[in-house]
């Protein structure tokens, strides 16, 4: 009876197939659950749309904030760079490594030396191979920006950013690497990252964000594909620096962020291919103001 | 450390939209009563507006089950719950009839089904309902009613038999 009970649940978590289930209870039982749940799973609440909870009913309402200030700043862009620099530039003389880059406002896909397996580097972004560690069984790569990999199943792939490690057998993720912070998106497989405080494993269909030394709780991710393969970029949650980064590499401009707390988030959709419409759909919905003179774009907040 | 993001409309937004239709079938699951449902799962939302800044974002979705369940718990005499429902889409009864292998009688299948849910006990039949109907993970529901993934697996499996239990009853399976 025990067994049974472990059987349904492992059949209800897809751990069973089928035809492995009622085989396990009888093929008279199996048809009755299948079609139990062949039925319910087509229910649905009656009148459902007229039932909604809606949304404008709500925002109306006031709402009280206590924001904390926080006075510690990210302030180490420069010496990130510095950093990554120095390793490009070891790595450029002493090793026999290609450096692959994205210009401005360009997506690019590259061909890893396993002859199967892909980057898509996002806008100024750039990726690091040494192709004599592809050969002895390990396929480690170099990310600095952001990327989505489609792994084929084969040698154990590993992407080292500045701020921690993602791990793979074969996959298709995104890695965003921000300052000192790291976004990691599974779209395929599962995938397992590593920093300095600790690792997560990632199954598909979820992101996590390494920030201000932290992992944070998981986020779904709804698209079957990153939205900056298309026209868009688009965020749930994301921290403002991170989002103020991906329209500077994507336009190729320089972010004042003046006394803008840097601590809040974003969470929407804009156009890659559209300054204007871009800023103003970050900004307004956050009151920044904002005034752009030569690819400076200056930001205040009220 | 994001302690207003909730304060943040389009974040606000996002929260609302993923949550808006779990949250009420939540509570019409739980109570039986869709009108009601919606009025509570709207004070909810409403409430994690008032308080935003006081509400992580990874804690707005457990904070929006546990208010609205208080909420109702404070207002509703418990009666018992009759649910009925739509099927979502309209092929489900003629994909069933082209299926020769169905064992229930297909007259009035639909109709015993919605008694035996109804009468589940309150847990199991919320949960399951969220994890079949909603097609929520496991996870999902474990963190919005702050259960444990082994015992929403459990809720699932146990309704998942009762029902069969009870309708191999009403079916004369077993004497």
């Amino acid at each position: 009876m025990a067994d049974q009970d472990e059987n349904l649940i492992k059949w209800l978590n897809g751990e069973l197939t089928d035809d492995e289930f009622a085989q396990a209870i009888g093929k008279s039982d199996f048809l009755k659950f299948k079609q139990i749940t062949g039925e319910i799973d087509q229910w649905e609440p009656g009148n459902s749309d007229e039932f909604r909870v809606k949304l404008e009913d709500i925002l109306n309402q006031p709402k009280t904030i206590t924001r904390q200030i926080n006075w510690w700043q990210p302030v180490s862009i420069a010496a990130s760079v510095a950093l990554l620099l120095t390793v490009s530039v070891w790595f450029l003389f002493f090793n026999h490594v290609t450096t692959y880059y994205a210009d401005a406002g360009e997506t690019k896909e590259i061909v890893l030396p396993d002859g199967v397996s892909t980057v898509t580097l996002a806008s100024l972004s750039s990726i690091t191979v040494d192709k004599r560690n592809w050969k002895k069984g390990r396929r480690p790569v170099k990310l600095s920006g952001k990327a989505l990999f489609d792994v084929e199943p084969g040698d154990p792939f590993t992407v080292s950013t500045n701020v921690g490690e993602v791990a793979v057998l074969g996959t298709t993720f995104t890695v965003d690497v921000f300052n000192e912070s790291m976004e990691v998106a599974c779209y395929e497989g599962k995938v397992q990252a590593k920093t300095g405080v600790g690792s997560v494993t990632i199954p598909s269909g979820e992101s996590y964000l390494f920030h201000e030394n932290q992992w944070e709780d998981m986020i779904p991710v709804t698209l079957s594909r990153p939205a900056w393969l298309q026209d868009e970029l688009s965020y749930t949650n994301a921290p403002l620096n991170q989002v103020i980064k991906a329209l500077e590499k994507t336009y190729g401009l320089t972010i004042d962020t003046g006394n803008v707390d840097m601590d809040r988030r974003f969470t929407g959709t804009f156009p890659k291919n559209n300054l204007e419409t871009a800023i103003k759909l970050v900004f307004t919905p956050l009151n920044i103001t904002y005034q752009v003179e030569d690819n400076i774009v200056y930001l205040s907040s009220n | 450390m994001n302690l207003s993001s909730v304060c943040e409309e389009q974040t606000y937004q996002e929260v609302h939209r993923t949550h808006e239709k779990s949250l009420r079938n939540f509570l019409y699951y739980k109570f039986g009563d869709l009108e009601k449902a919606r009025d509570f799962a709207q004070d909810a939302f409403i409430k994690l507006w008032h308080n935003c800044s006081k509400v992580p974002f990874n804690k707005a979705k457990s904070y929006l089950f546990t208010i609205a369940n208080r909420l109702f718990l404070d207002e509703i005499d418990h009666q018992k719950v009759v649910l009925k429902f739509q099927h979502r889409l309209r092929i489900s009864e003629s994909q069933m009839e082209s299926n020769p292998e169905y064992v229930y009688q297909q007259e009035e299948f639909k109709d015993r089904l919605e008694e035996a849910v109804s009468s589940l006990p309150e847990k199991q039949r919320t949960v399951f309902l969220m994890s079949r109907v909603d097609k929520l993970k496991n996870k999902e529901i474990a963190e919005a009613l702050n259960l444990s993934i082994k015992t929403v697996e459990k809720h699932v499996s146990s309704a998942l038999k009762t029902l069969k239990d009870n309708l191999d009853e009403l079916s004369g399976f077993k004497i």
